[in-house]
């Protein structure tokens, strides 16, 4: 906005229509440069974004990474195979197992191990517990991101439910370096087994709680019902992936289209959006949405897999120092957030040559400078808390 | 690439690299300089100036549709004095399906790419104006190996700080002694 | 918290109930120990065990801690919980210095200690929080159980409770950035080597 000259004459009386911006001969106003984050209590972690902004309306704005750089490629390559694996955890901290996930099938890859059946069924188990537990923590907190407390509450109930069963299995909360190389570290037993469906009885009894108090609540839905949209030509050039994407309509899920580890063995649906319950296609009410939806998918898949799990042993015979053989390779695994993918080189040696991560939040962030133009600063809050972002693995 | 014998199967080809090659070799031959569409990560690589056209290809073409930039990768190797850069492109318009998952031995209809620049003067042509999402990736690159980008908007570091000596995933790269008053003890005094 | 018990002043049983005798000390000290307002100061994954600590399993709001402000102006304790970057390092000092007088500091987790699983290779992580603002209590842990935290703000309160609550000096920090200088020159040898 240009400012107007104070030594120009007066101009007409302006008259004031309701819903006219009120910028007369008098007004002066500018375009504000400020600052959100890196510490605030909306971004989801330390994000550090710019805004140009004229009064409640974003202009322009552009977000600074790099305040969690932990600099886990670098200590890829100084440190054997099996060391490094820890790390992977700490990517995207809220869907650890996800991460090993990936990180293991790679490493498998490279080094052509094969994993018992059994241990690959527990791994589903254990990745399709910790979405439940991801998406139920980014369910509360897109709650408590608009304002409202009572839904965060509730979701860390079951999130304490699923962390405590996860505790008991791998021994810690939430980092748990419990896929290993090879398998997994241990077996399940009878008793948590029993526990485990226990937890996923009250995961879906509790589910209606969380769609009362936020899709169906009307101050909801005016928060973000055609807000901050991503559209389908927007989120494939920007690499957007996972729910972000398929909110907009893109139907494409890693488990379904490009199956890894065991996952054509089990039958769910894949939610697309837009939501039937209301707003359009790629706005945020679809994205949380859709996160409720794979709730309930993820609960089908976990249920098949206790059916179809067999015995056996849940670790492959893995030499105790792991040298693949020189190659590469790329593998993509659906995270909760996204598509997480490992590029990793071998020469051979104990110790990768080169792992390459790619985190989904990062090109996922990336995307609110195109669609932020034009957006007030509390919808600009409301966007960011829909992509469900983790700064661990946007910064890795 | 090499062709086994007839008593012994031929490792099998990645029919998505295979096509992307024909059509390559077909529209731009001078880009092309070798490839690989056998085993775990079959990819193709091109010349740093043929690698625009290339991509505008795989993005547009009818039966190719790369319409994602998944991910672009910078791995030093000083002992062949070069910096290759991988980009790997995917497809959400196209499904293979299950026909595909059981002929190639990655099950991953993903398109690779290779670039080789040499290590002192290490410039390759942006590809952010064929995918957007390719800009923060190439900024990586640039602010962890140091291949630079040419054609683009200024290349600035994204991860590191903006004052950060040097580009820290080379091999050569030592560790610094402070930053900014904060002390830094490298790990071979730990 | 050994509070004087009328025994110790021989008062009237009447006015046992009625009046509290006690030093100025211990009254300032029970009253910022008993409503520490953490700033929400989350960095990476040791914030979700500080939300889960915050939540009704762990409930920390029972030891009144639980009021966590936005911004630093308004609170009296930051709990550093996540790892602490090179880029970050700055910042975590402005928030700091810009917390009112008596501010404490929680190391959370064991790469605000020092520097965790990343302080030998992780070129961009600061080696443990104390290089940057004075730490009050180290809490190790990756990440530390909730239960652990809430043990953390109750030794802070307890050193609240013996030392009147004042805040550590900067001259903690300058200490123990002298010490990792020394280290990263070779430490005790290079001592000797120069003796």
């Amino acid at each position: 906005m240009s400012s107007s000259d104070p030594q120009a004459p007066q101009g007409e009386p302006v008259e004031i229509h309701e819903g006219q911006p009120l910028v007369g001969r008098d007004l002066r106003t500018e375009e504000l440069v400020f600052n959100m984050g890196p510490q605030h209590p909306a971004t989801h972690g330390v994000l550090r974004v710019v805004i140009k902004s004229d009064g409640e309306v974003v202009r322009g704005l552009e977000p600074h990474v790099g305040n969690l750089h932990r600099s886990s490629e670098k200590i890829g390559e100084e440190i054997p195979y099996y060391q490094w694996l820890p790390y992977v955890d700490r990517w995207d901290y809220l869907a650890a197992m996800n991460n090993e996930h990936v990180a293991c099938m790679a490493m498998e890859q490279l080094g052509g191990i094969e994993v018992p059946e059994r241990a690959e069924y527990i791994r589903i188990i254990v990745a399709e517990v910790q979405r439940i537990l991801s998406h139920l923590m980014a369910i509360g907190v897109y709650g408590l991101d608009l304002g409202a407390f009572t839904p965060f509450l509730h979701q860390f109930r079951e999130r304490e439910r699923g962390l405590d069963l996860l505790n008991h299995l791998s021994g810690a909360r939430l980092l748990y370096h419990y896929i290993r190389i090879g398998g997994v570290k241990r077996d399940v037993s009878k008793e948590w087994i029993d526990e485990l469906e226990v937890f996923l009885d009250a995961v879906e009894k509790r589910l209606p709680d969380y769609n009362t108090l936020l899709l169906h609540n009307h101050i909801f839905q005016e928060r973000t019902c055609g807000i901050g949209i991503i559209d389908r030509e927007v989120g494939v050039r920007w690499g957007v992936t996972g729910p972000a994407l398929r909110a907009a309509g893109v139907d494409w899920d890693t488990r379904r289209d490009a199956p890894y580890s065991i996952y054509d063995r089990f039958e769910f649906d894949v939610p697309i959006g837009p939501s039937p319950v209301a707003g359009v296609s790629g706005d945020c009410f679809a994205r949380h949405w859709l996160r409720v939806r794979e709730v309930e998918e993820s609960l089908k898949i976990v249920r098949q897999a206790l059916v179809q799990m067999p015995e056996g042993p849940v670790m492959a015979r893995v030499p105790k120092t792991f040298k693949p053989p020189v190659g590469e390779v790329y593998v993509r695994g659906e995270n909760p957030r996204g598509e997480l993918a490992t590029y990793m080189v071998s020469e051979g040696k104990d110790r990768a040559y080169r792992i390459r991560c790619r985190g989904p939040s990062f090109s996922n962030i990336a995307v609110i400078t195109e669609v932020s133009e034009g957006v007030m600063i509390a919808d600009l809050v409301a966007l960011i808390g829909s992509l469900d972002i983790v700064l661990g693995e946007v910064d890795r | 690439m090499t062709n086994e014998s007839d008593t012994q199967a031929a490792p099998p080809e990645d029919p998505v690299t295979l096509r992307a090659l024909e059509l390559l070799r077909q529209e731009h031959p001078d880009a092309v300089v070798d490839a690989l569409t056998t085993g775990r990560h079959p990819f193709i690589e091109v010349t740093a100036d043929g690698l625009h056209e290339a991509c505008v290809l795989l993005r547009d073409h009818d039966e190719l549709l790369y319409d994602c930039c998944h991910l672009v990768s910078g791995v030093d190797r000083p002992d062949q004095e070069q910096i290759e850069v991988v980009y790997h492109l995917v497809s959400y318009s196209t499904h293979p399906g299950d026909a595909y998952r059981k002929r190639a031995e990655k099950n991953d209809p993903y398109v690779a790419l290779k670039v080789r620049v040499p290590r002192d003067k290490p410039e390759v042509p942006t590809i952010s104006d064929v995918w957007t999402g390719a800009d923060w990736h190439e900024r990586e690159t640039y602010d962890l190996v140091g291949v630079i980008f040419t054609g683009r908007e200024e290349l600035r570091r994204i991860l590191l700080p903006e004052d950060w000596p040097g580009h820290p995933l080379r091999k050569d790269w030592e560790f610094p002694v402070g930053y900014h008053g904060v002390p830094i003890v490298p790990p071979e005094a730990q | 918290m050994p509070e004087p018990s009328a025994e110790d002043y021989q008062l009237d049983p009447e006015l046992q109930s009625s009046v509290v005798l006690t030093s100025l000390e211990w009254l300032k000290g029970w009253g910022r120990r008993n409503a520490l307002w953490p700033v929400s100061f989350g960095l990476a994954c040791c914030a979700m065990e500080m939300m889960a600590t915050a939540a009704t399993k762990y409930d920390i709001d029972r030891f009144g801690a639980g009021v966590f402000r936005a911004s630093p102006r308004q609170s009296d304790v930051m709990i550093v919980a996540g790892t602490v970057t090179h880029k970050m390092a700055p910042r975590v000092r402005r928030l700091y210095d810009q917390m009112p007088d008596p501010k404490y500091v929680i190391a959370m987790g064991a790469c605000t200690v020092g520097g965790g699983p990343y302080v030998k290779y992780g070129y961009h992580v600061v080696q443990g929080v104390d290089l940057v603002v004075p730490v009050d209590i180290y809490l190790p842990g990756c990440p530390p159980r909730p239960e652990a935290l809430i043990d953390a703000v109750r030794k802070l309160q307890y050193r609240i409770s013996e030392k009147g609550g004042r805040t550590l000096r900067f001259d903690a920090v300058e200490k123990n950035r002298e010490d990792q200088r020394h280290k990263a020159a070779g430490g005790e040898a290079a001592v000797q080597a120069d003796a």
